[in-house]
């Protein structure tokens, strides 16, 4: 990683020095853009938060690190997820580092935080990938908008495929016992009953729970299917019990959140055929922009990216569009939001683009882990779509009042 | 009627797993009064390193062995450089050993990454038996619950049936006094320590291939073999053993008929044995 890192250093020095040497009154009355990007690089989710500044660097180093003849400079701050530290570090960087540009955090609760300091300096906050569904409903700061997603518009789909596509009535949820995966859960749960689908259970489980050997045997009998939304280690543990308590010869499991990219790795051929997960972004993804993306990315990290790297690498993307569009002009805050919030944006995982709520109406997937031979890394698992929900707003096909009126989704 | 004795199985499996780490903690504090926030890590770098062993060799029982020995190694200089020089300042003890504890979380994290990694099993312990009525158990639960009745048995004999153990429980009662009549506690301490990093590497070992390691595991083990101690009595064999059934029990009757309370269902009757009985079940007044 450092040598690189220094290769990339030195490259991009040299390719200066040749700008430098061939234009030198352009680049010299041109200020660097300076991006402040907050990721949780140690700790419990350092994982994803190395993967979200693999994205964004992969991508501002395919177009040279530069945008409308302006240099991107970006400076990594670690928020260890935890909101005081994502507080602290993201004002550091917009008062003392001056950064241009806000991009992170990853934890839905160091979100609101981050918000907290675009709203006291002004500095433009993209908000990536943290999915907590107020942030772009009730809670909405003016100079905050979201690249990702928000947590229940992936449940939206979910609970409709279960029910419409599956034929399923009734089903045992598996949900993970925080903001999350309240909203996930929920908004999967609501769009389910309203078609008239019955929940036998939800078990809530904190997350970092060590043991689901209690969890699976806790599920009703006759329940139609099982659908989990877990996170982080729990996911391996689950994937462990589910077969070792013979789950798979007793009950049918959809998962909405569970196996993603970074732990298939870990997985063996039991996962092929699941539905692994009901999600906005999945690696194989058969576009020639997802395939470029994911090949590149495999050749510099070695690993398939999972969502955490394709939304920052989406993130990057959307900022150098709207720049593009303003002729690098970050210093005009509203100019800049104003292009953010109008650009169209072809994302690996798709077309994207905001709704007036600042959040992305853009494509979930249903997918299937299947096995495949990849040139680099031989024989992997890979999760391909099977189901494509077009279009996706966080507002489902509930009008934005309506939904608002309802209020957020709470245990 | 099933699904009680299951879970009963499920909570016994984690106990066993609870009571490898807690045993050393508890009776390490017994003898030299050592509070060793230190533990946690030393079971998660114990797994990582049984984890590079087994994809190297591909044998678990060499994963174990060399996840635990390094482990030893490790906690004697902890020991020796660390704790020992600031004497038996309980606070400065804390302080230190959790900071050894980020450091070695760290290092983890900067050698195996931060993904959740697990540790494959040898084929005999891969899979489930089918036990009568349809249900299906995991072998490697089996075998854990087996091998942990094993420790401390084991462990029992080595504390109350050898000339060793009757000078480590004099140590507990009265250092002073062991001291005096001509044993080196010090050098006790170091065989004592020894054995308890030996069975936080191997509970390690085997936890990465039962629950996964990643960072943050150290953490959550950590709270567990507190309260396994906490409950059964600083310093007390017994009470490890005692401490780790009750905890692995009400985590899984817990979750099962409470999954909403299951934090409460843990901590809950401990607040309320610590009113009654501060020691602990087996503790005694130090």
């Amino acid at each position: 990683m450092p040598k690189f890192r220094a290769l990339m250093l030195g490259s991009a020095a040299i390719a200066l020095s040749l700008f430098l040497g061939s234009t030198p009154a352009q680049v010299q009355e041109k200020k660097p853009i300076k991006i402040g990007l907050l990721a949780p690089l140690t700790g419990p989710l350092a994982s994803p938060g190395t993967e979200m500044v693999n994205g964004f660097r992969q991508y501002w180093n395919s177009v040279n690190n530069t945008v409308s003849g302006r240099k991107i400079e970006i400076v990594v701050a670690d928020t260890t997820c935890n909101p005081d530290q994502a507080l602290t570090q993201a004002r550091r960087l917009a008062l003392q580092e001056k950064v241009d540009l806000l991009v992170g955090p990853l934890c839905g609760h160091e979100g609101p935080a981050v918000a907290q300091v675009s709203a006291e300096t002004g500095v433009p906050l993209v908000m990536d990938p943290a999915g907590a569904d107020d942030v772009t409903k009730w809670k909405r700061t003016p100079t905050v908008i979201r690249t990702a997603v928000s947590s229940s518009q992936i449940g939206h789909p979910l609970g409709e495929y279960l029910y419409k596509e599956l034929g399923l009535r009734n089903v045992t949820f598996i949900g993970a016992d925080y903001t999350f995966g309240h909203e996930v859960t929920l908004g999967a749960v609501k769009t389910f009953t309203d078609l008239g689908g019955k929940v036998d259970r939800i078990i809530w489980n904190p997350v970092g729970t060590k043991d689901y050997s209690t969890t699976v045997n806790s599920i009703p009998a006759n329940t139609g299917a099982v659908v989990p939304i877990v996170v982080g280690a729990d996911r391996i543990r689950l994937f462990e019990d589910w077969f070792n308590y013979g789950m798979d010869k007793k009950h049918k499991i959809v998962a909405s959140y569970w196996l993603h990219e970074d732990v298939l790795p870990q997985l063996d051929d039991r996962a092929v055929g699941i539905i692994g997960n009901v999600l906005h972004y999945v690696a194989g993804i058969d576009t020639p922009e997802n395939k470029a993306f994911v090949d590149e990315h495999i050749k510099l990290y070695k690993r398939v990216p999972s969502w955490f790297a394709e939304s920052a690498y989406t993130a990057g993307l959307w900022v150098k569009t709207a720049l593009e569009k303003t002729n690098g002009n970050i210093e005009d805050r509203d100019g800049f939001l104003k292009a953010m919030r109008t650009v169209d944006v072809k994302a690996p995982r798709g077309p994207v683009k905001l709704d007036a709520y600042d959040n992305p109406i853009q494509n979930v997937y249903v997918s299937k882990v299947e096995k495949v031979k990849h040139p680099v890394l031989g024989d992997i698992l890979m999760n391909k779509p099977i189901k494509t929900y077009e279009a996706v707003s966080q507002f489902w096909t509930w009008k934005p009042e309506e939904f608002l009126a309802r209020g957020p989704y709470k245990r | 009627m099933t699904a009680i004795i299951l879970q009963a199985i499920n909570g016994l499996s984690l106990a066993a797993l609870l009571f490898l780490l807690a045993s050393g903690f508890t009776v390490t504090f017994g003898l030299m009064r050592v509070v060793n926030m230190a533990y946690g890590a030393y079971y998660l770098l114990g797994g990582y390193i049984g984890l590079s062993v087994m994809r190297t060799t591909g044998s678990f029982e060499l994963a174990m062995l060399v996840g635990s020995v390094a482990i030893v190694i490790l906690g004697f200089f902890v020991d020796r450089f660390l704790i020992r020089p600031i004497g038996s300042n309980h606070l400065a003890q804390v302080l230190l050993t959790v900071g050894v504890a980020f450091f070695i979380g760290e290092v983890c994290l900067a050698i195996w990454g931060g993904d959740s990694l697990k540790i494959q099993l040898p084929s005999y312990l891969r899979g489930s038996v089918e036990l009568p009525g349809g249900i299906y158990y995991p072998k490697l639960r089996i075998a854990l619950i087996a091998f942990g009745i094993l420790t401390a048995t084991s462990l029992w004999l080595l504390y109350h049936k050898t000339q060793i153990g009757a000078v480590v429980r004099a140590g507990v009662d009265d250092r002073e006094m062991v001291n005096a009549i001509g044993i080196n506690v010090d050098r006790l301490f170091v065989l004592v320590s020894a054995v308890a990093s030996f069975l936080a590497g191997i509970a390690g070992v085997v936890g990465g291939a039962f629950l996964t390691l990643n960072p943050g595991a150290e953490w959550d083990i950590l709270v567990l073999a507190l309260v396994v101690v906490i409950v059964g009595g600083l310093g007390s064999l017994e009470g490890a053993v005692l401490g780790s059934i009750v905890v692995g029990l009400l985590d899984a009757y817990g979750r099962w008929l409470a999954p909403d309370f299951s934090y409460f269902v843990l901590f809950g009757p401990m607040a309320i044995l610590l009113l009654f009985r501060p020691t602990g079940i087996f503790g005694k007044e130090h």
